[in-house]
């Protein structure tokens, strides 16, 4: 289908905010990351925001957003809720911070929270009708996006902060992350190969006569090994791989951390980014011929 | 309860393309969007490995399937998309955000946004037409008549009369994701590719 690119937009910004969010919620738990608290927050905040704009771009009519919003069974709305909440408990927890003072139950609150955030907005776009988005896998690539995105950000904030001991938790919630992507990926990549889709042979469309036969299989050659491999392997690599194993360099090493952190940030979001792109160009509906 | 649908009978459909016509003339359809698409399936082997002259091919018309689990429905978040007491589904233009996701949710690509109103639109099942006690306009058009249209809980209407007459074998409709389509198609004796 066609590229919606402010949606794209979107789920990375999520994905970025909820992970950084529960990645502070870990560090705190665990009595680590004390300087990032406020930074980390604002970061979660600015990323609601951008994502929150970006897909207000996306509403033909946003004027009439409150026109009768809020059927809760829509993915629109759950994410509309679950982002309030989200900036509502960022600005409790930077109250706290800032007084030095975030108790354990809202560190909790803050990791379980941010990961639901994501597996709700993923969950939108798991639809039925378009097979290659209506699986499980979605929420997982998502999740393991959000796990290193959010580990890559705290990462890059606790090397400006100086901040050793969060340096070396955030370098490894990058490092699993980014292995999580890898294999998200892979396991994606196999579900994608064993799709089949219903076909009826030779049609013609007599309105669009010289429209070409529309592929009801062989989606896995196309992203592993097609048109679109260069999109599935540079998410792998570039946005798994690469960030999986500068975390884990990084686990092992105490050298400067931060072009590490910047490279992993910046790879992860592309990743993301590429991924994404490739998602929509093979999110063609169930019943592909119309 | 009411249940609107079509009943298409396929192996009378001739392929003229009256119904998209009359759909698009009566409803406003804009250019490049048929909220009643035709399509001819075929010419295919009769079968397996065979050729001309053994060969088959039919016209098949998609449109709205007014689903009794509609996702369409579901997604929207304003509730401009709704199923209405006549089983139709139909789209609140004022409530509209353009947020398609509707279109991304429909399984048959039958919704369209309108570029100049920037809403979703879709077949209505001739809403307008229905309300009045006619039948939609792809019925009244159709050459061949091949369109039956009526409640498919009401035994008398022209639908379930065509449904009880046909073998229940020989009843088809298009693939199903969980949204049950509530529209029929009959073809005797051709192999029903979908």
């Amino acid at each position: 289908m066609e590229i919606q690119w402010p949606l794209i937009i979107f789920t990375l910004c999520i994905c970025l905010s909820s992970g950084t969010f529960s990645c502070l919620g870990l560090l705190n738990m665990l009595n680590k990351g004390q300087k990032l608290q406020v930074s980390a927050t604002i970061v979660t905040m600015v990323g609601l925001v951008v994502g929150g704009a970006a897909s207000f771009l996306h509403l033909q009519h946003a004027e009439r957003l409150f026109n009768g919003f809020g059927h809760i069974t829509s993915g629109i709305t759950q994410e509309l809720i679950g982002i309030a909440i989200l900036f509502v408990l960022a600005i409790v927890y930077l109250v706290l911070a800032r007084k030095g003072n975030v108790p354990k139950w809202l560190s909790v609150v803050t990791l379980v929270f941010g990961l639901a955030m994501v597996l709700v907005m993923a969950n939108s776009y798991a639809m039925p009708a378009r097979p290659v988005w209506g699986t499980p896998l979605l929420l997982l690539f998502y999740l393991a996006q959000a796990v290193a995105a959010g580990g890559a950000t705290i990462w890059l904030l606790a090397a400006f902060c100086k901040c050793d001991e969060a340096i070396q938790l955030s370098a490894r919630v990058t490092a699993i992350g980014g292995i999580l992507v890898v294999v998200s990926l892979a396991a994606y990549a196999g579900y994608i190969a064993s799709i089949s889709l219903p076909a009826v042979d030779f049609y013609i469309d007599p309105t669009d006569p010289t429209k070409q036969i529309a592929a009801t299989s062989g989606f896995g050659n196309e992203l592993v090994g097609g048109s679109l491999a260069s999109y599935f392997w540079s998410s792998l690599i570039i946005g798994g791989a690469i960030a999986a194993v500068l975390g884990l360099l990084r686990w092992m090493r105490t050298d400067n951390p931060l072009p590490f952190a910047a490279i992993a940030l910046v790879c992860v979001l592309a990743g993301g980014f590429v991924f994404r792109v490739a998602l929509y160009i093979l999110g063609v509906s169930a019943f592909v011929f119309y | 309860m009411t249940r609107y649908a079509i009943v298409t009978d396929v192996d009378r459909c001739v392929g003229c393309l009256g119904c998209s016509v009359a759909c698009k003339t009566v409803n406003a359809v804009p250019i490049g969007q048929f909220w009643n698409k035709t399509l001819r399936i075929g010419p295919n082997p009769k079968t397996e490995g065979g050729h001309w002259p053994d060969v088959e091919l039919y016209y098949l018309t998609i449109q709205c399937q007014h689903c009794e689990n509609p996702q369409c429905v579901e997604v929207c978040p304003t509730q401009a998309s709704q199923k209405t007491a006549d089983g139709t589904i139909q789209i609140d233009k004022q409530r509209c955000i353009g947020c398609q996701f509707c279109v991304m949710a429909c399984p048959y690509n039958v919704r369209y946004l309108n570029e100049e109103e920037k809403v979703v639109e879709k077949c209505t099942l001739c809403e307008q037409l229905i309300a009045d006690g006619k039948v939609p306009q792809c019925v009244s058009q159709c050459g061949g008549r091949a369109r039956y249209f009526g409640d498919l809980d009401d035994p008398n209407s022209d639908a379930s009369k065509i449904l009880a007459e046909t073998d229940p074998t020989k009843v088809y409709s298009l693939p199903d994701v969980g949204n049950k389509p509530s529209l029929r198609y009959i073809l005797r004796e051709m192999k029903w590719r979908g």
